[in-house]
This record gives C-alpha cells, structure tokens and sequence, in this order.
C-alpha cells in the first residue's frame, strides 16, 4: 500500500499562514491503513490547527482518488478559505483537478509502496518499475530494495548481509542468494541479466495504462 | 463525573458476608445496582433496607462462569435454589480478635512465657499482634512468636519489627509447632521443627496462644479456597482483586489506608463496569473498518477476530468477541478510521482537566473537586480525548494512570505514554501554554500528594 507520513507541523502553519477558514480532508484508503492520514489523524490536525487559532474543521472521504468519492463533498468545499488534505499525493492532485476553485494543500508526504513489517514498522518494498522480475530472484525485489538497484549484485559494499549504505538496510541480493539456495533455484544467478529496460518505469516519463476491457460505451 | 448507562447491570451483584461493612456497602450499592446480600445468620441483615434482598443460606454449593454472568448455588436449611450475577463481592468475618485475646492474657496475670503460633494472617492482625506482644513484654511476660511468615506490608511495619526484637521479642519463622504436654504440669513442653534446615528445638512454656487466620476465620476462607479464588493480587494497584475476574474480596485487613467510603466507592465503580453484562462494550462497524488489523494487534486480550462475512469487498470483518473482551477501549483509542464505537457513546469532554484510569483513580477522584473523566484503561486515553479536553483554545490536561507494570490489560500506560509523548512534540511547535501531564498512581495515593507531584501550582483547578 501507499506509505506516507504527516508534514512537520510547523511547515504546514506556514503553509496555511494566510488562511483562516480550512478544512482537514482525510482518506480512508492506504493512509488509514498507516494511522497517518484518516478520520482520527484528520481530526486531531484540525484540533491542533485550532488551537493555533485557525477556524478549521474536518471531513474524510472513502478514498480520494476516486471521482465519485469527491462528489458527495463537493458542495462543502465552496465553505473554506484552502483544505489541507492528508492522502496520498494521488488524492491529493485529485482534489486540485475535481475543485479548481479552491486549492488543496499537502498535508502529508507520500514515501512509498510498502508494508508493515511489523505493526507500525513499514518498509518499502516496490517502486513501481513497471517490469516485474520477481519470478528471477527468489520474491525478493531488486529495484525496491538494493540500493543501487542492481540487476546483477551484489555489489563489493555487500558486507555481513547488510547494505553499505546502512546497516539497518539488508542487503537485498543476500536475501536474493539465500533464497533461491533455500528453493534450489541458484541456476537462475548463473543467468545474468541484460541492461534493464527503464522505460517502464517512472524514467519513461508519466505512466498510463488503458484496459479496453473495461472502457464503458461512449467514453 | 462519570454516568454510565446503567441498563446493562442485569444480572446483578452478590455480596456475600454478615460483617456490618458488608452490609452497609450492600445498602449503598442496592440503589445503583441490583444487589442480593446473603450470609449464614439472621446476623447479616443490620437494618432494613429497600431495594436489598436478603437471603439467609448456609453454603455456597457451586460457583462457575464468568464475569457477567456467573451461576451460583446456593444453599440453606430448606432449600437449594440457582442464582446468576454479574459481580461477586465478598466479605470476610472481622478479624481474630488478636486485641481481645491479649486482654485475657492480661487478665489472667500470670506473667511467664508466652508461645504466639502465628499462621496465615493478614497485615493488620500481624501488626495488632505485634503491638500486643510488645504491651505483654512491658508486663514482664516474655514473648516468642513463631511465625510462617514475619510481615510488614504496612505503614512502620519494620519498625515496628525492630522495636519487638529490640524489646526482647523472640521470633522462630517458617516453623511448625508441636505440643508434646498439655496437661498436668503448669507449663506446657513445646517442639518447634524448622521444615527446611530439619532441626528441632523443645521448649517449656507459660501460655500457649494460637493466632490462626485459615482456621480460626469464618467459613469465608474456607469457601474461597474451595473455589479456588486467591487474593490478594496486585493489591496495590487493583484493591480486593482476585485471580477470578468479576469476583472481589474485601478483607480490609489489607487495606489500612482507604476509608470505609472510599472502599465502597470503588467497589461501587469496579462492579458498574460494562462487563458486569457479559457484553462487550465496543463493536465494531465494518462499513468504516479499514481493515488496517490496528485493534487486532493491539487488544492485549485476543478478543479481536476476523469473521467472514458477505457485503464488503473483503468478505470479511473485524468483529470483537464478548467473551474475551474486558472493555479496556485500546482497540477505540486506536481505529484510525473510528470504526470502533463505543455502546455507552461519546462523552463530552468539554471543561475536563483530568482524564484518569478508573482502575487506580476512580476512590480518588470521587472526594475531589475537579472535573473529571474515567475510562476503563489508560491504553483507552487517546490523542483526540485529550485534544478536546483541551478544548479549541489549548490548555493543560492531567492524565492518572495505573503504573506500568500495573495494568491489568498489561500495556495500558505504555501506549499512552508514547502518544502522550508524540502530542507534546506537536503542542510544542503551537503558541505555548498547552502541555499534557501523565502521572502514575496506584489506588491508595492521595489526591494532594498526586498535584504536588504535577509540580502545577495552579491550584485554581485543584481541590
């Protein structure tokens, strides 16, 4: 899911400085799932922002990144000077494309795709590359997850499982190596990978898929 | 204050004893609730109250269940009849009447030596004995208590421990006692066996009195023990508990620093807990859930469990099991979606200063002048409950907490102290004058002893 933490205070008062009528527009997607952006979180920011002596108020929707979802809350944006939303970037740019009139503010920065490895731990897992080669190493990404985003590692920093980088990061192509050992698929490292393909991924410019499957007659 | 919805009180309270305290915490609690007052004599009824029934009975045959609904049998001269209640609350008989042995002691005027076999006693008699055993030494009597435990879990015991030694006191711990001669001489002969380093010590003897909180006591004791119910348990914090949940015991003996009134108020909140109904509290509308598996993995008791169900996209829903709950609210405190809803709905927070543990705070704050909130556990307290005590302008807020350690839902003060922690990061970077403060009690604390320790002289707010 959509990972992504709360904007430091004090650079969301700055944010709203001019502003004195705001409302705090939470989701109850991914952000819920990540205690950081849905009913509770919404209503403890606008508490905090009217303590600072902001006259704000606060709604969620289901999700915000759907059309439909921001249909119902449409008549309640005319009443605010800004809303401040804390979805992920996705609701939010929603937010500013369905209401043009009024300006939806970042409450939140979004971090990644990730996973609670443990409850309130969350660890990035995919970066949405667009080319998955999971089925080559073991489940184990080496995008989202080697730092370097090799496709052949591990590198010479490799030390003691754990990442040059920090040793709070393992080292993915370990992980890569112990696994398929484990499954007995060691053969696929004697493969080695060709140059990857990043048009795939965001290095491709804005991505779009069309399901003409699913497109309803007339659109 | 606090006002629960009092319709979930069916089935009602048993309150077992024939003590006067027993009978004036029945009167007190019969308005409230719906209590049942039973005891072995005529003895147990000290007056006429309304709204109290009386049953005269000899034996409590059996006793299963749960708390919310426990089935008793109940037994007398005549007949054997089947009850159900909530709560249990126990009064054990008065004492041994250690003051009223050493006064025929005394009486007798034989100053000599004297053997006290102490076993299974409580605190306060430990203590009456020692005091006792001291005014005899001062008479020229000589004293030698032999104990199966030496205690001193009450306000000076040690010191009290030390003047007896000092007084020439002679103490034997941890050992059985034998008589070998009762009968013609005018001193008794006496083996004292220590169990562990298997020696044996013969004495002749004066007097030979026998203090003995199992056997000598009332049936209670005995009762108790057949049921297999033990007390006292983490008296400290959670008074009259015992390793059965719903049933209390209330051996004052224990409990020197509460008033008879504060014991009665507590008992009062203890058993008006929403479980008394074998119905949990919370339930959970799956329309709002999330699915996040926050309260499943933070309800200390297991009792969150995912039930399939058709009508969402999941095909399933979080649901919280009655009988597992014990009502602690962290699963409320927590749901970032407010999935969780609480039956005895939303308190308004408005004016409040004091958000507090009922467990450790509830006889507390009941004698003072503040206004307050009680929730079931500390790990209920959330960011938001304490935000809108502040109120839109900010302001400080008191947290009374059980201590960690303490908490009978294990980790209550842990989960709030870090959102306490996390809030006052935030009300940091706003204009200043709003701070919250968690403080750790247990039930016998003060209420002047608890602000001094907030270090807040603004007494303004305070009683």
């Amino acid at each position: 899911m959509i990972v992504g933490d709360l904007k430091p205070l004090p650079e969301i008062i700055e944010m709203i400085a001019k502003y004195n009528r705001i409302l705090v527009l939470g989701c109850g997607g991914c952000v819920s799932v990540c205690q950081t952006g849905g009913a509770r979180e919404a209503e403890t920011l606008s508490q905090l922002l009217k303590i600072e002596g902001k006259d704000a108020h606060w709604l969620t929707t289901p999700r915000q990144c759907e059309w439909e979802f921001l249909d119902p809350i449409a008549e309640e944006t005319t009443k605010y000077e800004v809303i401040i939303s804390i979805a992920c970037g996705v609701g939010i740019q929603a937010m500013n494309e369905k209401f043009p009139a009024i300006q939806t503010l970042p409450g939140m920065n979004t971090r990644f795709l990730g996973m609670p490895v443990k409850h309130g731990v969350f660890e990035e897992r995919c970066q949405a590359c667009g080319n998955c080669v999971l089925h080559l190493t073991g489940g184990i990404c080496p995008v989202a997850r080697c730092s370097k985003n090799l496709m052949n590692g591990p590198c010479g920093g490799s030390q003691n499982g754990r990442c040059e980088i920090s040793p709070e990061i393992s080292c993915a192509w370990h992980l890569i190596y112990e696994r398929l050992k484990a499954i007995g698929k060691l053969d696929l490292l004697l493969q080695p990978q060709p140059a990857r393909d990043w048009s795939f991924a965001r290095d491709g410019g804005p991505r779009k898929m069309i399901r003409e499957d699913l497109l309803l007659d007339g659109e | 204050m606090q006002s629960s919805n009092i319709s979930c009180f069916e089935p009602g309270l048993l309150i077992w004893g024939e003590t006067e305290l027993a009978f004036r915490t029945a009167a007190q609690l019969a308005g409230k609730h719906s209590v049942t007052l039973v005891g072995s004599s005529a003895a147990v009824a000290h007056g006429d109250v309304s709204d109290l029934q009386v049953i005269i009975a000899n034996r409590l045959v059996r006793l299963e269940g749960t708390t919310g609904s426990f089935t008793a049998i109940i037994e007398s001269d005549k007949e054997s009849n089947r009850y159900t209640f909530g709560n249990i609350i126990v009064f054990p008989n008065a004492g041994l009447n250690v003051k009223s042995t050493f006064k025929d002691l005394f009486e007798d005027n034989k100053p000599g030596s004297v053997l006290i076999a102490v076993e299974d006693v409580n605190p306060a008699d430990f203590k009456q004995i020692l005091l006792g055993a001291l005014e005899a030494m001062a008479r020229g009597f000589q004293i030698i208590i032999a104990a199966d435990e030496v205690q001193v879990a009450y306000p000076e015991g040690e010191v009290l421990y030390q003047e007896a030694r000092d007084a020439g006191v002679l103490f034997f711990k941890d050992v059985e006692i034998e008589i070998k001669d009762n009968g013609v001489a005018s001193t008794i002969l006496v083996d004292i066996k220590d169990k562990r380093n298997n020696w044996t010590s013969s004495l002749e003897i004066g007097s030979l009195i026998s203090f003995n909180g199992e056997k000598n006591n009332d049936d209670y004791s005995q009762l108790l023990k057949t049921l297999g119910i033990k007390y006292p348990i983490n008296q400290e914090s959670h008074p009259f508990e015992t390793n059965v949940n719903g049933i209390f015991v209330v051996d004052p003996g224990y409990f020197e620093l509460l008033t008879e009134q504060e014991i009665v108020d507590y008992l009062d909140i203890r058993v008006s807990k929403d479980n008394a109904s074998g119905k949990s509290r919370y339930y959970i509308d799956s329309d709002l859930c999330a699915l996040c598996l926050t309260c499943y993995r933070v309800c200390p008791h297991n009792a969150v469990v995912p039930e399939p169900i058709s009508g969402n996209m999941y095909g399933m829903a979080m649901h919280i099991s009655a009988e597992a709950c014990q009502n602690c609210g962290m699963c409320y405190a927590e749901c970032p979606a407010y999935a969780v809803k609480d039956t005895v709905g939303e308190p308004s927070l408005k004016q409040v200063t004091v958000l507090a543990c009922e467990n450790s705070s509830g006889p507390l704050l009941k004698n003072s002048r503040v206004s307050y909130h009680l929730y079931p556990c500390s790990g209920n307290i959330s960011i938001i409950d304490i935000l809108r005590a502040m109120g839109d302008r900010g302001g400080r807020v008191v947290i009374l907490a059980c201590r960690d350690g303490k908490c009978q839902h294990d980790y209550g003060p842990g989960r709030l102290a870090a959102r306490v922690k996390k809030i006052n990061k935030l009300l940091g970077y706003l204009r200043p004058g709003s701070r919250v403060d968690m403080i750790t009690i247990s039930a016998q604390d003060r209420w002047n002893d608890i602000w001094i320790k907030a270090g807040d002289g603004d007494d303004s707010r305070g009683s």
